[in-house]
């Protein structure tokens, strides 16, 4: 429990030292690959993956149930 | 002489003035002239994908026997855009499934490769709040196959903090299975009942005939600097019912055999941490890492890393490479090892422990033309994998996405 806290003050500390850009300045992040969603082809193989895994991928738009797998 | 002189300049200016005063209105207010429309939109995506998959410990078969299977899947995408604050999604689609393991289910026979179809529709409401950068999705569907029937319930919140460039999301899911088959059966087109391998029919192996899922999905972005984008995605599900595969056998050490049976409440923890980074002027590298717990036992950690290098302003290609570990649950055993004494059991190799391999590449085609006056060609996604776990499982998958934009015919003023 203590080490799970401490990891995610730590996060949020890195968040704090986060450099403000300007909208002049956003032409990376912008850009459609620095997005965090994923494609629809991606989205089938975390599908299939999900299937011949025990684990659910977080961060992506499956998630348990919705099929007669595990 | 010179007063009806000036008199008669007098009058003339007058007429002048007044005919210049009723031939010239004022100009129309610039509220009445302009009139905000927004362009009607519908975002088109078309996706193909093939999955081959072959290994040799079915769980059909108690963990061992092959595990050859083909799935031909395809999806249509609708996205319709009304106006800045509302759309509305559509996602439907169909896979057909062959095996040569699967129980013939759909006949009721146990026997050799058959098979299968799984089709779905899903539809999801989206409003953007006028005062706030806040959007709120709702949405529901539909999923049916041989052996089991699902809805779907979604509730989003979406929050996009522009200023700080960070956003904060928040899904809840809610599935309802029934596992019954005989829906699509031309004998029967109702449900009838939970199917189980041949020679195990003779009782009823379960109380009930349903399982529900419930997922939180929690997600958190933030741009660190002009080049690094992190983001935390941390969820947790909730599983009660029937969670074992009612048609899957599992053989003990005198050689008996009995039904799958696993614990009927299952919670499950998953962590996402991902870090999207622009190096130079043509690279993203994109990184995840994946960590997952759960009450059955099962323990996984999942490292993944894309690399996309931008060719030039249309052409764009992406290798990537995934490791995963995963420690089993207590309630696996091989062929012919579970003890008699056993409470819960499974031999289905999804939840053993083992280490996987995925690697792969995707070819990404951006053109932007107009193949008609209202219709655009905006994308050619093509994405090759190959997984690989250490019990010998092997499977390829390969997809092909097309996406476009059809534009509604716009309103004269």
């Amino acid at each position: 429990m203590l080490k799970r806290l401490t990891f995610f003050i730590a996060l949020l500390f890195l968040f704090a030292a986060c450099q403000p850009v300007k909208p002049y300045e956003r032409i990376y992040l912008n850009d459609p690959e620095m997005q965090m969603g994923i494609s629809s082809a991606k989205g089938f193989e975390q599908y299939v993956q999900s299937i011949r895994e025990g684990a659910i991928p977080a961060g992506s738009a499956k998630g348990s149930g919705g099929c007669g797998c595990n | 002489m010179v007063n009806l002189a000036i008199l008669r300049k007098r009058l003339l200016l007058l007429g002048t003035l007044l005919f210049s005063w009723w031939a010239s209105p004022a100009q129309p207010s610039e509220a009445s002239l302009y009139r905000k429309d927004t362009l009607k939109k519908t975002e088109i995506e078309l996706l193909y994908s093939h999955y081959l998959q072959d290994g040799n410990n079915s769980a059909v078969t108690g963990g061992t026997g092959t595990e050859k299977l083909t799935v031909y899947a395809t999806q249509l995408k609708l996205k319709r855009t009304f106006n800045p604050r509302n759309s509305l999604s559509f996602q439907g689609g169909a896979d057909v499934i062959t095996s040569a393991s699967t129980d013939r289910i759909d006949r009721v026979i146990s026997s050799a490769s058959e098979h299968d179809i799984r089709s779905y529709a899903n539809v999801d409401y989206t409003h953007q709040l006028k005062e706030q950068p806040l959007q709120l999705s709702i949405g529901t569907g539909i999923s049916l196959e041989s052996d089991y029937l699902s809805l779907p319930y979604q509730l989003g919140l979406f929050y996009d903090d522009q200023k700080r460039l960070r956003t904060y999301a928040l899904d809840v899911q809610f599935f309802y299975d029934d596992l019954r088959w005989g829906r699509i059966d031309k004998d029967y087109f109702r449900p009838v009942r939970l199917i189980y391998p041949s020679e195990l029919r003779d009782r009823e192996w379960f109380d009930g005939y349903s399982r529900t899922s419930l997922n939180v999905k929690t997600g958190f972005t933030q741009a660190v600097n002009r080049r690094l984008v992190l983001g935390i995605f941390p969820e947790w599900t909730y599983q009660r019912g029937v969670l074992a595969t009612p048609f899957h056998r599992a053989y003990f050490t005198d050689g008996s055999v009995r039904v799958e049976n696993l614990p009927d409440r299952r919670i499950k923890t998953a962590l996402g941490l991902k870090a999207n980074a622009f190096v130079g002027g043509r690279t993203i590298l994109k990184n995840d890492l994946n960590l997952y717990r759960d009450n059955y036992g099962i323990l996984a950690i999942a490292l993944e890393q894309e690399t996309v290098v931008k060719l030039n302003y249309l052409w764009r290609i992406a290798p990537f490479v995934r490791i995963y570990h995963q420690k089993g649950t207590r309630y696996f055993a091989p062929f012919q090892e579970h003890e008699l004494d056993a409470e819960y059991y499974t031999s289905d190799y999804d939840l053993s422990t083992f280490t996987s391999f995925k690697g792969g590449i995707a070819l990404r085609y951006t053109p932007g033309h107009y193949l008609s006056k209202r219709l655009t060609f905006n994308e050619l996604r093509i994405r090759y994998s190959f997984f690989h776990r250490s019990d010998n499982l092997q499977a390829h998958v390969i997809s092909v996405q097309f996406a476009g934009v059809f534009y509604a015919k716009s309103k004269q003023p």
